[in-house]
């Protein structure tokens, strides 16, 4: 007994990492309004408002109800935006409020928006609404595990710090021959989804694990800049096989080609939000904190504007 | 004109006439009966008032008028030897000094070396007598080189116990540590909390952080110079030490006496084998087999070889290993009607890290005035983090089943240097060094590799691989250097070099000169002022993600796309001597740096989808600040007390949104207290006292929903709750402060003549306050998690 107890003083002396709650001596940061804002041309021009709260607060996130949202296009006349309830919720629980017009966005349109609130400091924003991207798509398979989606992208009138994000969406199918049939359970590793640019001579790849019979989609980014007056891209999605021994026919019927043009806050903002999100999963202790990216002045969200352009193509 | 020839012919025949009444005074000063060279020793001429120091292999070069000779030798910790001659010709005067330890009615120094201090040329530097080190109070009485040079004003630890330096703002990485003057990368045991320097080897230890010597280059803030002992030339010495969390051992000796020597030490830890008892008691209460556990070991032994006077040949070697393990293997056996099943499940976790280093030494003396060291080395630093899992399923003893996924993550690292150098002392106003480097790089980061193995009784075995990673680099260093220390007047001294290096990486080469000055002016007698510059280049870096330094933070190496770092660092400072007894010094610097690198937002080096120059952004740098130090040298109380008031910040364009923030390790205030006191002639009392203002971490200081959850589906009805960070590294933590107390107490051993018995006690972060590791919130609370309260510890030495 005498032994366990030194041994137990022992691991406790050398082992010990005690826990304890710290008391905040920072400045106690003020709540900001929080501002999203999508716009793409041929829609209404809306917004959504909330505010952030101080982290060790406690208190429920609403909608900023009274706020003094004013939006102005080429530097015509001050314009209000008003409170649109859309949801059935009652408009005190709900996590943000809705501010719409009726103005339709163009394409090359510059619009301001500045929103005024007695608790909260002033915010101003500005954004360019980008024009669609101009694209087309054709599927290609290539042999039983490896096919091909090949993009013709053009610069258009796409301003040079735009960015456009091409998203395959596929459903794949998977012939392996198994003894117990139970193809359907089968997993395969997409270990080669890559996108080959043939102008910057430069691959990105992602990976997948799926499972056939299941949707799904890779998304790639190219910078405007980049694309001269016209521009290939080249998808190849290649079955790399689970088990080595093993045969794979993989069938892709059909793709969905998402081609969509993104102002570069808009790319920023959701490239932050995408490491963001890398960063809280498994290795978050190792990794360094991400700032979302915000355009709003003294405020935190997004003012952003894309188009999209959707086409479907068969296999041949 | 006519007139004039004749004068300067005089001119000339007088100056090398002058010149012909000069002898040479040269020789090695050594401990008395080991025999252990010393470095950085003062020899010095009272009547003619010239003087000089002794060299890394403790070969001094003197050159003064012949005549009446008064030549006194100090070094610290010892006793000056004087020696009074009539100087005719070129000379060899070998000094042997004695001890000075446990005399306390003698003068005890225990400060610096010579040519640092009011006299000397060089600033920014600090030598640590090896003495004071080991009876410095520290973590679970585990004497830590790191540690104690942590304490030194400029230089600040990275969290608790973490033995990461960060000097004048710079990053972990920017330290050239060397071990007899060959690199070691990582030096780190215990993810950081103890150093590989074990100080029973130890002979010499200086912080250079500013006003860089032309002989040392590659890093950008600091050097820290260790030497290892050679081991005594007349009789064997040893030590063992038994401490609460290792035991460590140290044997010195001649192998052919006077001629060849060893040096070998060596020590493990054993908290893996204290915690099994409690593992197998858990084990038998869960019915299945763990272990797990955590060790490391080092050895560092040197051999020295003297073929005579003027030729010396030294090996030295290094070699530890970290390892840190986990294994669990559960058997469930069970009865059916179809027999007797048996599954097992087996896991296997280890990461395990370590340095190698292998050097050879030839010190050749040409004449009374020429030194050479010629120096091989090879170092290597690797670590490897596995992981394997694996099911087995038998029936009467057939295999039905069985799988195994072995994951590996490993770096490695191999450098081949080839040095030569040369210690010219022409005349006693000219200390000239020279000499060229070469160092070949190997680099293999982000070795990953997963494999999998499935056997079924009805089918064959079926594996697959995946590889990532592998990319082996190969770079080529070359520097030439020549730097001279130029007394131009008693009250004038100029330390002036230049280095030139070429660095070849991916067919790209990289050319770098790099000047160095330092300038020195005694004011008065007991005050100087000094002022340096320094640029320095470095072609390494080290990507680290957090506060601690881990071993798997990455060395990569400058490539064709990210650049070698270069630095300018102006200092300028004040050193006065107070009556021999105290020496102050103030001295602010300003430093800039460029081709910083840093992990990218989000960027972790768990994710090996990308490779390390993906996950990195360059930037700059530039901290200020103002250090100071008082230190007493002499007398039973010594140590000293630090000062910095300091600023270190960032820029990057890809983080923080291009604005500047606090670098991680920005600390404001650091202020740093150590005594020693020897008590009586066997009782040494020593107290350590530490505050600085808190460490940094990036705390997300205000909490909202963002709803776009789907790209382009504003309306999207779900909410992530999002962090918002306003700044990185925006929060600053609870200040640290901590004070330890130690007592050393020495009693010779009855029957062993010269044989003695030490006992040390200390007692870690004294008053029990618990300084914050690292902070986080949680349910809208703040959380800290503090490492080490109060540890007393105990070492038992037995030394003969």
């Amino acid at each position: 007994m005498k032994h366990n107890i030194l041994y137990i003083f022992i691991v406790f002396l050398f082992l010990v990492s005690c826990e304890r709650e710290l008391t905040y001596r920072g400045q106690e940061t003020q709540p900001l309004m929080v501002v999203e804002c999508l716009a793409q041309a041929g829609d209404t021009l809306s917004l959504k408002l909330s505010h952030s709260r101080f982290f060790l607060d406690s208190s429920p996130i609403k909608g900023i109800l009274d706020a003094d949202v004013q939006y102005q296009v080429n530097g015509g006349e001050w314009q209000s935006m008003n409170d649109a309830h859309l949801s059935d919720q009652p408009r005190e629980q709900e996590r943000y409020a809705i501010y719409s017009s009726a103005y339709v966005c163009n394409e090359g349109d510059e619009i301001n928006i500045t929103i005024t609130h007695k608790d909260y400091p002033d915010v101003s924003m500005t954004q360019v609404i980008v024009p669609k991207p101009i694209f087309t798509a054709s599927l290609q398979t290539i042999n039983t595990d490896e096919s091909r989606v090949v993009y013709h992208l053009e610069k258009g009138n796409l301003p040079e710090d735009a960015v456009i994000q091409v998203q395959t969406e596929f459903y794949i199918r998977d012939y392996s021959v198994w003894e117990n049939d139970t193809t359907i359970d089968m997993r395969v590793w997409l270990g080669d989804m890559i996108c080959y640019d043939p102008i910057l001579g430069k691959a990105n790849n992602e990976s997948d694990m799926l499972t056939a019979g299941q949707y799904t989609s890779c998304k790639f980014y190219i910078p405007v800049s980049a694309i001269n007056e016209s521009h290939d891209l080249e998808v190849y999605i290649n079955a790399a096989q689970y088990i080595a021994d093993d045969t794979h026919w993989m069938v892709v019927d059909s793709v969905c080609a998402h081609g969509y043009s993104m102002s570069a806050d808009y790319y920023q903002y959701e490239a932050s939000k995408d490491a963001y999100s890398a960063s809280s999963n498994f290795g978050s202790f190792f990794a360094e904190k991400v700032q979302i990216y915000s355009n709003v002045t003294n405020g935190i969200g997004i003012f952003g504007s894309y188009g999209s352009v959707t086409t479907k193509c068969e296999r041949y | 004109m006519k007139h004039r020839i004749p004068i300067i012919f005089l001119c000339f025949c007088a100056y090398s006439f002058a010149w012909a009444q000069k002898a040479t005074i040269s020789g090695y000063v050594r401990e008395l009966g080991s025999q252990e060279t010393q470095i950085g020793a003062a020899v010095l001429d009272s009547i003619s008032g010239l003087g000089c120091v002794t060299n890394v292999s403790g070969f001094y070069s003197l050159t003064i008028p012949v005549g009446e000779v008064a030549l006194a030798c100090r070094y610290v910790g010892f006793q000056p030897a004087v020696t009074h001659f009539q100087l005719t010709c070129d000379t060899v005067i070998n000094f042997y000094l004695s001890t000075a330890t446990h005399q306390l009615n003698e003068i005890t120094v225990v400060g610096n070396q010579s040519n640092l201090g009011v006299e000397g040329t060089q600033m920014s530097a600090i030598a640590v007598p090896v003495n004071q080190i080991k009876t410095i109070p520290a973590i679970a009485g585990e004497t830590d080189i790191v540690k104690v040079l942590q304490l030194l004003p400029g230089v600040q630890g990275g969290t608790e116990g973490a033995a990461g330096m960060y000097v004048r703002g710079g990053g972990p990485d920017e330290n050239l540590i060397t071990l007899d003057g060959v690199p070691l990368y990582n030096v780190n045991h215990m993810m950081g909390f103890f150093s590989v320097f074990n100080a029973d080897a130890i002979k010499s230890v200086t912080l250079y952080k500013g006003d860089f010597p032309a002989r040392f280059g590659s890093r950008l803030s600091s050097v820290i110079d260790v030497r290892q002992n050679e081991g005594n030339a007349e009789s064997y010495h040893g030590s063992v030490s038994v401490g609460l969390l290792s035991a460590k051992f140290n044997v010195e000796g001649p192998i052919w006496k006077g001629k060849t020597t060893f040096n070998i030490s060596g020590r493990r830890t054993y908290y893996d084998l204290l915690v099994q008892p409690i593992l197998w008691a858990i084990s038998a209460q869960e019915n299945m087999h763990m272990t797990m556990g955590y060790y490391f070991w080092d050895v560092n032994a040197k051999l020295t070889h003297r073929f005579s006077d003027k030729d010396k040949l030294t090996a030295s070697f290094y070699m530890g290993d970290d390892k840190i393990y986990f294994r669990t293997k559960d058997v469930n056996e069970y009865s059916s009607s179809e027999g007797t099943s048996v599954s097992t499940e087996k896991m296997n976790l280890g990461w395990r890290w370590g340095n190698l280093l292998a050097a050879v030494n030839w010190g050749h003396q040409f004449n009374s005035k020429l030194y050479s060291n010629l120096n091989v080395a090879y170092t290597q630093y690797n670590y490897r983090l596995s992981l394997g899992i694996g099911d087995k399923e038998e029936q009467n003893k057939q295999l039905l089943y069985e799988d195994q996924i072995d994951m590996t993550y490993r770096s490695h690292i191999n450098d081949l240097s080839a040095s030569y150098t040369l210690d010219y002392v022409p005349n006693p106003k000219h200390d000239v060094q020279f000499g060229a480097i070469y160092t070949w790089h190997q680099f293999k980061p982000e070795v990953g590799s997963v494999t999998m193995k499935i056997t079924d009784e009805s089918e064959p075995t079926q594996t697959a691989e995946l590889n990532t990673g592998g990319c082996i680099t190969h770079t080529h260093e070359a520097s030439i250097y020549a730097e001279d220390n130029w007394s131009i007047h008693r009250v004038l001294k100029l330390n002036y070099g230049l280095r030139a290096t070429l660095y070849n990486v991916e067919n790209k080469t990289y050319p770098s000169i790099e000047p160095r000055v330092g300038l020195r002016v005694l004011l008065r007698k007991d005050l100087s002022m000094k002022m340096s510059y320094s640029y320095m280049t470095q072609y390494l870096h080290l990507l680290s993600n957090s506060n601690i330094t881990l071993p798997t933070d990455l060395w990569v190496p400058v490539t064709s796309h990210i650049k070698p770092m270069h630095s300018h660092q102006a200092a300028m400072g004040f050193c006065y001597d107070v009556l021999g007894q105290v020496e102050l010094s103030l001295e602010g610097y300003y430093k800039t740096m460029d081709n910083q690198l840093e992990y990218k937002d989000g960027a972790s080096f768990l994710s090996m989808s990308n490779s390390w120059e993906d996950k990195v952004t360059v930037g700059k740098g530039w901290s200020y600040g103002v250090e100071f130090l008082a230190q007493r040298k002499v007398g039973t109380v010594t140590g000293w007390i630090g000062y910095t008031w300091s600023r270190a910040m960032r820029q990057f364009d890809e983080i923080n949104g291009g604005k500047p923030f606090h670098a991680k390790y920005d600390r404001e205030h650091d202020v740093s207290v150590v005594v020693n006191w020897q008590v009586k002639k066997n009782i040494e009392l020593s107290g350590t006292f530490l505050f600085s203002t808190g460490s940094r971490a990036t705390l997300g200081t205000q909490v909202y929903y963002e709803t776009i959850g789907q790209e382009y589906d504003l309306w999207y009805s779900g909410a992530n709750e999002i962090e918002y960070i306003p700044e990185r590294n925006n929060y600053v933590m609870p200040a640290y402060h901590r004070m330890d107390i130690g007592a050393t107490f020495h009693r010779p051993h009855k029957k062993m003549v010269g044989a003695e018995h030490i006992f040390n006690v200390s007692v870690y972060n004294l008053y029990n306050h618990l300084n914050p590791f690292i902070v986080y919130p949680r349910y809208n609370k703040l959380y800290k998690v503090s490492l080490f309260p109060i540890m007393p510890s105990f070492t038992y030495t037995f030394k003969f």
